[in-house]
């Protein structure tokens, strides 16, 4: 895993964080994941990835925090159960996609559309010979998640 | 003062080519600069003529000849504006073919007006081409004949036969003329056919190809694709190593010059000159204007030209092979982890499977426990290091005593780096990087496995596995010992007191694993003296170790000693004595107190760190874990003849009600 891969992703979520939704993220220890682990979020965007890595990057929420978002986003206070949080949510990780791919513009790497998924602890099945990196953050309104896999097909 | 002098140069250039200049190709514009030379030459002479017989009061051919000038000059404009040469040339040619026609008419002195008759053919050829040029000069060629011929016309009075030899001259003269045009014509043909195949060539072609002169300037002529490969879009004239300096090294620009210079040495040979250039292969990092730059990968071939004479001695092809050496090293990156692979498989053979599932499960709980703490957000950065550490340091020793050096020596990198994060401070950046790297060494641990389970699967498939009588844990501490003395060169041999299958219960078996191993290590890196010291003291020349474990009402004691050198006291105060932390207090220190030093973290004896010790870790390491069970430690030791470890472990829960 190359970090030169994974800080794009990281630098776009918190720049997007801070200058869309005016909301500071705090970073706390990153640490391994375990491939079964149980994990509390409740709404996660995954974004593939392909080329010189594979796999997945996977920014998850609490329902507090997209609810949050949504409010921050829609102008008005909506519930964590609310339609727009999913689109709202989505719109946000394909902000933060979109960003990130101009750091990885030197790299031979192409990025999928993100795709969202809801549901309270839902669990994500990753690649099991890959090694997971969890990079927890946390706002002034909850917590979210980084959770990376790749796996380098050209090590540099 | 050149642009002064260029200027007028340019100017009738422009007049001659109407306004084409160089955009036809060279027979074309011949043609035209001579249509318009012809043109204009005419008028102004016509206009001279009919200013002469205005003059002389020749009213009639006056206003004749002002009028023809003036067609002439309609005609120049006509060519200027329409470029239509053809067009124009007939028209000029008519008007000469008149005019002349007058001059051998109206005779002038002794009858030489027919003489300008010769220049026709010429003129009309090269004008008109050669088809519709020989028809215009021979009509013009019967037209003549027909005044110098006929009675009544010929005004000189020519003889019949004096006339037949200027018909005759002026027949020769079309004839070598015709024969002049048509070669010209198809040389013309030829060459320009040869340039278009040059030019689609040099347009295609997926080489930068050019020439140089003995400067090193390139020629005009190139390979489109030399412009990409060099980032230069008007490489000509300028200096192959100009062009290469913003994206060549300082060492390689110089080696390169130095180079070339050689091939107009005449003394070094081609082969010998192909063999040590040094831009047959070069990585080059062009600068771009916006700031970014592109990296490429080029091989220069340079070939010096037959001939000796020519301008452009030095021929050079630039070939781009960026993609084919990121293949390469892709492969030698692949190359490289198979034989990675390969040989872990073959230390892991070496290994029995039993010991080695014991280790990839005991390596694997303990990133778990690394990783639970690294998630709790109680736990700060430097508790986080100072785990990783550790836990780093446990993982190498039992990888290295297992024989797994590949394993073992990523680990120490490993230790190295959180190390330097350690001493150096960290950033939440730093974290992340060794948390990636952790990451890689799971990855490792992953691979490991797979090939543990295939290696068990074969055994169990052809039987050659049994249980082995006694624990699994004497038994590995037998291999471990061998192993350590066999890396060390001492000879030495372990012995075991009240050891059975259930004499440590199985939730110390980690720990006491852990903990022997660190011991072991210490033992042979610091305890067993050399063959000579120990023959002195009277000592068998194996060292031994003995390890007893007993049981009381409330805990497990585990003894652990060796016969090696013991503490001494005094190489400790002198390490501590050169620490800044204990500096001063270790002048007054008593025995007992230095002792509790090997427990300090960072404190060793040893000299540097490498796999075996000197880190000051794996002392610390085995006080920490000890502390964490709830067990206490102490030391025992006299100088030259022992050290003792005394661990007592309370009797966990499960153990007593089993007893």
């Amino acid at each position: 895993m190359d970090i030169a891969h994974i800080e794009p992703f990281i630098e776009a979520t918190v720049g997007v964080f801070r200058d869309m939704l005016g909301m500071e993220s705090q970073f706390l220890t990153p640490y391994l994941l375990g491939a079964d682990l149980k994990h509390e979020w409740d709404i996660s965007g995954i974004i593939g990835i392909a080329g010189d890595s594979k796999g997945v990057v996977v920014i998850s929420f609490t329902a507090e925090l997209a609810a949050e978002i949504t409010s921050v986003l829609v102008g008005h206070k909506v519930a964590s159960d609310d339609p727009d949080v999913i689109d709202a949510v989505g719109e946000l990780v394909n902000i933060i996609a979109g960003n990130a791919k101009k750091g990885l513009e030197e790299f031979r790497l192409s990025i999928s559309l993100p795709s969202i998924i809801r549901g309270s602890n839902h669990q994500i099945s990753w690649q099991s010979d890959v090694p997971i990196v969890g990079i927890p953050f946390r706002t002034a309104s909850g917590k979210f998640h980084l959770s990376v896999g790749l796996e380098n097909i050209i090590s540099s | 003062m050149q642009a002064k002098v260029k200027k007028p140069a340019a100017l009738v250039m422009d007049v001659l080519t109407s306004g084409t200049n160089s955009a036809l190709e060279a027979g074309q514009r011949s043609r035209v600069v001579f249509l318009n030379s012809v043109t204009l030459a005419g008028g102004i002479m016509i206009a001279l003529f009919a200013a002469l017989n205005f003059s002389v009061g020749n009213l009639p051919l006056a206003i004749a000849c002002a009028s023809v000038s003036a067609i002439v000059f309609a005609n120049f404009a006509f060519i200027r504006a329409t470029r239509r040469f053809l067009a124009g040339g007939a028209v000029d040619c008519i008007i000469i073919f008149l005019f002349y026609l007058l001059l051998a008419y109206s005779g002038g002195e002794a009858g030489s007006g027919v003489l300008w008759s010769m220049t026709y053919p010429l003129i009309a050829l090269f004008l008109l081409g050669p088809v519709w040029g020989s028809a215009v000069a021979l009509s013009y060629g019967g037209a003549v004949a027909a005044v110098i011929f006929h009675p009544l016309l010929n005004k000189s009075g020519f003889p019949p036969l004096y006339s037949a030899r200027v018909v005759g001259t002026y027949f020769f003269i079309w004839v070598f003329a015709l024969i002049y045009e048509t070669v010209r014509r198809a040389t013309q043909a030829r060459l320009l056919e040869a340039k278009k195949q040059t030019d689609d060539i040099l347009a295609g072609v997926y080489d930068g190809i050019f020439l140089m002169d003995r400067n090193f300037r390139l020629g005009a002529v190139h390979s489109k694709r030399l412009e990409e490969l060099v980032e230069s879009t008007d490489p000509a004239g300028k200096p192959l190593l100009d062009l290469l300096a913003p994206a060549l090294a300082k060492k390689d620009f110089d080696a390169a010059s130095d180079y070339l210079d050689l091939f107009f040495a005449g003394t070094v040979n081609e082969a010998l000159l192909a063999e040590i250039n040094p831009l047959s292969e070069i990585g080059l990092n062009f600068p771009r204007p916006d700031g970014s730059s592109v990296s490429r990968r080029l091989r220069f071939q340079f070939i010096r030209i037959a001939s000796a004479a020519s301008p452009f001695p030095l021929m050079g092809v630039a070939s781009d092979f960026t993609d084919e050496y990121a293949l390469k090293r892709k492969l030698e990156a692949e190359e490289k982890e198979h034989k990675r692979s390969m040989e872990s498989l073959f230390q892991i053979i070496h290994v029995d499977p039993a010991m080695m599932r014991e280790f990839i499960s005991d390596t694997e709980a303990e990133l778990e426990t690394v990783s639970d703490l690294m998630r709790s957000e109680e736990s700060s950065g430097a508790e986080v290091l100072e785990t990783l550490f550790q836990s780093a340091h446990a993982i190498k020793g039992n990888a290295a005593l297992l024989g797994l050096q590949e394993f073992a020596s990523k680990v120490h990198d490993y230790e190295d780096s959180v190390k330097a994060k350690i001493d150096g401070g960290h950033q939440w950046r730093d974290l992340l990087e060794l948390t990636l790297a952790l990451a890689d060494i799971k990855k490792e641990l992953d691979s490991l496995k797979f090939l543990i389970q295939k290696i068990l699967r074969f055994q169990s498939e052809t039987k050659t596995a049994g249980l082995r009588d006694g624990s699994l844990l004497t038994w590995s501490i037998e291999k471990i010992v061998k192993r350590e003395s066999a890396r060390c060169g001492i000879p030495a041999s372990v012995r075991f007191e009240g050891f059975n299958r259930d004499s440590v219960p199985d939730e110390y078996r980690k720990l006491a694993k852990d903990v022997i191993i660190q011991l072991i290590r210490n033992s042979f890196a610091h305890g067993f003296e050399d063959k000579r010291t120990r023959a002195e003291r009277r000592k068998d020349e194996a060292g031994l170790i003995t390890l007893s474990v007993a049981w009381d009402e409330a805990n497990v004691t585990l003894r652990y000693s060796d016969d090696g050198r013991g503490l001494d006291p005094e190489l400790i105060r002198r390490k501590a004595l050169s620490l800044p932390e204990f500096s001063v207090k270790a002048k007054t220190m008593s025995a007992g107190e230095l002792g509790k030093l090997i427990f300090h973290p960072g404190f060793s004896t040893a000299e540097s760190a490498g796999l075996g010790a000197g880190r000051g870790i794996g002392m610390s390491l085995v006080k920490r874990r000890i502390g964490e069970a709830g067990g206490k430690l102490a030391v025992r030791s006299a100088l030259g003849r022992y050290l003792e470890f005394v661990v007592s472990l309370p009797i966990p829960r499960s153990a007593e009600a089993v007893s």
